[in-house]
């Protein structure tokens, strides 16, 4: 019982710290590309912006990996 | 290698009557950015252009106007041309040729336009057959021609006085002008469209014929003009592009008095030079007479504004990284230019993310075949480059560390013993343990530890260089990057201790205790700490950060105690490292799991560990495809992430520690990039 309910603690974790991520990428994606198709230039910029939210997504990772040692 | 070339300010005065040596020997030079003077003076203004500019850019408008007419838009290499002496003959003669027959052209493109719209009017009424005056000239008629969708019927209903003539899709109707407006109505419900009568009289068939005979006679004729325009454009072709790049040649000098200070009878030309090559363009500058030169090196008190440019000088494999550097941003004269860093750093993170021999291999061999290929996109080939170097990190680390072929580990992870893996296809037993097993719990976590090891070095650099950068400008912003080093050592020791052995007579077999928490210094580090819950916060943790903070607060204000939240954020975001890894190493595992059985009995190899091919050959070949195309696309996935995720690792974390940029990138006169690719 309690290894389910920790799996299903694992799962949350992942997949809510992956949907936040996209969520975030998805409005500073579309925001760099516009940016983007005004001034080339902000193409590095633009990516590193672009990929900052997925420290959400690793702090869901590494969380999920401890409950997960955790599982019989 | 760490900073960028240094550099001279020069100054060049001369009278008026050697300027124009003077711009032909800088422009040889390729020496000198010059420094635009902005004529604020009234006495010292902006220079006037050499007298043949006007000449030469009316020549370059011709010739564009020729290179327009011919379509010369590509051709690749070309050696620098010549001024030929005759080029303005040349463009005139090759125009009066070129323009005759592009107004030709152009006359017989407009009347087979015209032709085209009366052959499309003519066309409905030589089904209808009947003569064209038959349409016109009436008092008392309306005459409704057009197309319809489908056939008039009831039109009796509306008007009883009628006359239909119809064809395939075509009407023709007379009726009185009394009735005309309700006819019209009518009509529209057989989706009628009106068309004009075209002009002309007699049979509209005939018309019809006459017309598309006269268009085939133009277009005959169109077609040779255009043959004659090509045969020019293969004869002249190379001509124009040369004759361009000279006159773009000629007009940067002539107008580059535009750029200099000049007085009635002088002018003054200001510009910054690599200071190494201050020497070579006195000497060249020597000749002429009455030519003052006057050179000081930069010693840092300009203005901002007035900031020399930023020569890059890495020579081979770093020089490969500068695009990556520049992508974020130029870096400033007086900071340390971070390519080397990332020449070291990027392939190395690369690689601990790919981690995969096989992929490593395929790597170096697509990575140098593609940079040698592609000479023409240098961008792209220094990419190619670029993933080669972390190629060889990833063969590396997937031979060495992880023991890793294209997904498949040397041995099967401890958990389940019947997975795939190398020894048990090959059925010999690979006599070396990797260290880490990318699918075991256990080699998870000691990634994550050398993630939070590989985050305390790379940032710690940063702090660093940070330092060397500010320690010349605010003394202030130089001592925080000393608080957030101690800051930053406490938040390790603590990690340091969480992970060290506690038996260090039998210590965790993990890499990073091997290689770090149980050597020293990490493990001299007193272990005694502050309990909080289930952790214990060493002392040692807590006094280093302390000092930080109290660095910090009068360094970077109030808010510092909080921004060390976001540098243990900076810290966790390494973990991207072994995130990285182990999905890319899951994904080529699952493709690998899926596929196999299609090539080898699948429960025989679980239940036993012997391979047995599938008895129908079809199947094999269609499960090696099938596997090719898995791994082309993690392998093209994997590169993609973790190309991003090393490159961010670098932007974000590294270069806000200590970059700027913002520099001007030096572009030497004379130095020309080839717009005209002709």
């Amino acid at each position: 019982m309690a290894d389910g309910l920790t799996a299903m603690a694992v799962a949350v974790t992942l997949a809510g710290s992956a949907i936040a991520t996209a969520w975030a990428e998805k409005a500073v994606g579309a925001a760099a590309v516009g940016a983007m198709a005004e001034n080339e230039k902000l193409f590095g910029r633009g990516i590193v912006f672009m990929v900052l939210p997925e420290t959400i997504v690793l702090f869901g990772f590494a969380m999920a990996f401890l409950l997960l040692g955790k599982v019989g | 290698m760490l900073r960028p070339e240094p550099m001279t300010r020069v100054l060049v005065a001369g009278p008026k009557d050697q300027l124009e040596p003077m711009i032909e020997s800088l422009y040889a030079l390729k020496l000198v950015h010059l420094v635009d003077h902005h004529g604020e003076d009234d006495v010292i203004t902006i220079g006037k252009p050499l007298a043949k500019a006007a000449e030469v850019s009316e020549q370059l408008v011709r010739l564009r106007s020729i290179a327009n007419i011919l379509n010369v838009a590509e051709a690749k290499e070309q050696e620098p041309a010549e001024p030929t002496a005759d080029l303005r003959q040349q463009i005139v003669t090759l125009e009066v040729n070129l323009r005759e027959e592009d107004e030709a052209r152009k006359r017989m493109e407009s009347l087979i336009s015209d032709l085209d719209r009366r052959i499309e009017s003519l066309r409905p009424f030589a089904i209808l057959r009947v003569p064209l005056e038959t349409y016109r000239g009436y008092t008392s008629l309306e005459v409704l021609v057009g197309r319809v969708t489908e056939d008039v019927i009831g039109l009796e209903a509306v008007a009883p006085e009628n006359e239909v003539v119809a064809g395939e899709g075509v009407v023709a109707v007379f009726v009185p002008t009394a009735s005309a407006d309700k006819v019209r109505e009518f009509l529209t419900k057989f989706g009628f469209a009106p068309v004009d009568v075209p002009q002309g009289e007699g049979s509209p068939a005939n018309l019809l014929a006459a017309a598309e005979s006269d268009r085939q006679k133009w277009s005959d004729r169109l077609v040779e003009i255009e043959d004659r325009i090509g045969t020019l454009r293969a004869k002249y072709a190379q001509f124009v592009v040369k004759a361009e790049d000279v006159l773009e040649v000629e007009i940067e000098k002539a107008e580059a008095p535009l750029r200099f200070a000049a007085s009635e009878h002088s002018f003054v030309v200001d510009g910054w030079m690599p200071s190494s090559r201050v020497d070579d363009a006195m000497r060249a500058l020597a000749g002429l007479p009455g030519v003052l030169v006057e050179s000081m090196p930069d010693d840092e008190s300009h203005e901002e504004a007035d900031a020399p440019p930023v020569l890059l000088k890495h020579k081979g494999a770093v020089k490969r990284f500068e695009f990556l550097t520049k992508l974020y941003s130029t870096p400033s004269h007086d900071e340390v230019d971070p390519t080397a860093f990332l020449f070291l750093l990027f392939p190395l993170f690369f690689g601990l993310m790919i981690g995969d021999a096989g992929y490593g291999i395929v790597m170096i061999i697509l990575g140098f075949v593609l940079s040698s290929k592609l000479k023409d996109s240098p961008d792209f080939a220094d990419l190619m480059r670029v993933i080669l170097y972390g190629g060889v990190f990833a063969y590396i680390f997937g031979m060495v560390l992880y023991g890793e072929i294209f997904g498949i580990p040397f041995h099967p992870p401890v958990e389940n013993p019947h997975e795939l893996s190398w020894s048990a296809l090959l059925g010999y037993y690979i006599p070396y343990e990797p260290p880490i097993h990318k699918l075991e719990a256990f080699g998870v976590i000691d990634l994550l530890l050398l993630s939070v090891v590989a985050s305390v070095i790379h940032l710690s650099i940063g702090y660093v260089v940070g330092f060397v950068n500010e320690i010349h400008h605010n003394k202030k912003h130089a001592a925080s990057r000393v608080g957030w080093l101690f800051v930053l050592v406490g938040l390790f020791a603590f990690f340091a201790v969480l992970g060290r052995s506690h038996d260090l007579a039998a210590p965790v077999p993990r890499v990073v205790n091997f290689l770090f928490f149980d050597r020293p210094p990490l493990v001299w580090i007193p272990a005694a700490g502050l309990s909080l819950g289930s952790m214990s916060v060493p002392y040692f943790s807590i006094a280093l950060i302390v000092i930080g903070i109290a660095i910090l607060l009068p360094t970077e204000g109030g808010l510092a105690p909080v921004e060390t939240i976001s540098l243990l954020a900076n810290m966790m975001s390494y973990t991207r490292l072994a995130g990285v890894a182990v999905a890319k190493g899951a994904v080529a595992l699952a493709f690998n799991t899926m596929l196999l059985p299609l090539i080898i009995n699948e429960d025989l190899f679980v239940t036993t560990g012997a391979v047995q091919f599938n008895a129908n050959v079809a199947f094999i070949i269609l499960g090696f495809v099938l596997i090719f195309l898995a791994h082309a696309m993690v392998l093209i996935l994997g590169a993609i992430s973790a190309s991003i995720q090393a490159i961010r690792l670098n932007y974000v974390e590294f270069f806000l520690k200590f970059y700027k940029g913002g520099g001007t990138l030096f572009s030497p006169f004379g130095a020309r990039k080839r717009k005209m690719e002709a």
